[in-house]
């Protein structure tokens, strides 16, 4: 849990990125490092059909979840948000909640 | 024939309209998938389903989903000409197409390359390849062999748990 930021996880997309080095982590502060979901779980392809799946990431009001909060990994928010978005357009999920 | 393509097809009728006219709208739209020259993979439906938001006076809708492939040079047209009728077509609420064969090659590519590194691992520390069939080629011996000619590291995944 408590292992240096990214030890053996940074080296994986090693293509141009500069990632792995961003933020100074958790400066003092007790904060547990978030993980993306769908690295985790191996989640390849981000379903549009799947509510299920989509739900934990649209909270209340109805909006897209942050990375920053729900610690999705850039790589899968940017298919998640596209996912997000065509559920709402089939009403599977809503633009907005009040 | 060439690469063909495949398209997801959504649609969503007006809850208030009999099987009959459900029926009718999907043969309609086979009509136009088969005078292109593709074809319907698979139908799904998935019956009829609370809307999130109203769209109209409705609060719930009958869904069909579609999954169609064709060759490249034609679907394009097809596909424009589906969203036309479906436009046209009053029972039609809501549609929605999108190509997915992109996104699933390369989503079955992570995939496979993922379980050849498993069972790449696996093979390192001694284990049998995966409770899956693996192909062949994982009867490799001796694994330092193996680790020199991959540049990329196998990532200890197992670890961040």
């Amino acid at each position: 849990m408590d292992s240096p930021r990214g030890a053996g996880r940074g080296n994986r997309g090693n293509k141009s990125r500069k990632d792995g080095e961003r933020g100074n982590g958790r400066g003092g502060l007790f904060r547990r490092k978030k993980v993306c979901r769908f690295c985790v779980d191996h989640i390849d392809y981000i379903d549009y059909k799947d509510v299920k799946m989509l739900m934990p990431f649209i909270p209340e009001r109805g909006k897209i979840q942050p990375r920053r909060l729900s610690g999705t990994c850039a790589k899968h928010q940017r298919p998640l948000q596209t996912a997000i978005k065509r559920a709402r357009q089939l009403a599977l999920v809503p633009y907005v909640t009040d | 024939m060439q690469i063909a393509r495949q398209y997801e097809l959504i649609y969503i009728v007006t809850p208030e309209s009999t099987e009959e006219m459900v029926t009718d709208l999907q043969t309609q739209v086979a009509d136009v998938v088969s005078r292109f020259e593709a074809k319907i993979e698979k139908t799904e439906n998935w019956g009829k389903r609370k809307l999130a938001y109203n769209i109209g006076s409705f609060n719930e809708g009958i869904y069909t989903l579609n999954l169609i492939s064709g060759p490249a040079d034609k679907v394009a047209e097809m596909v424009s000409e589906i969203e036309r009728r479906l436009r046209v077509d009053d029972r039609v609420i809501r549609y929605l197409v999108v190509r997915v064969d992109e996104v699933y090659r390369v989503a079955e590519r992570l995939t496979s390359r993922r379980s050849r590194e498993r069972a790449r691992r696996r093979q390192a520390r001694g284990l049998p390849p995966e409770v899956a069939p693996v192909e062949s080629e994982s009867e490799h011996e001796s694994p330092k062999i193996n680790e020199e000619s991959k540049t990329e590291t196998p990532v200890e995944e197992a670890k961040n748990g």
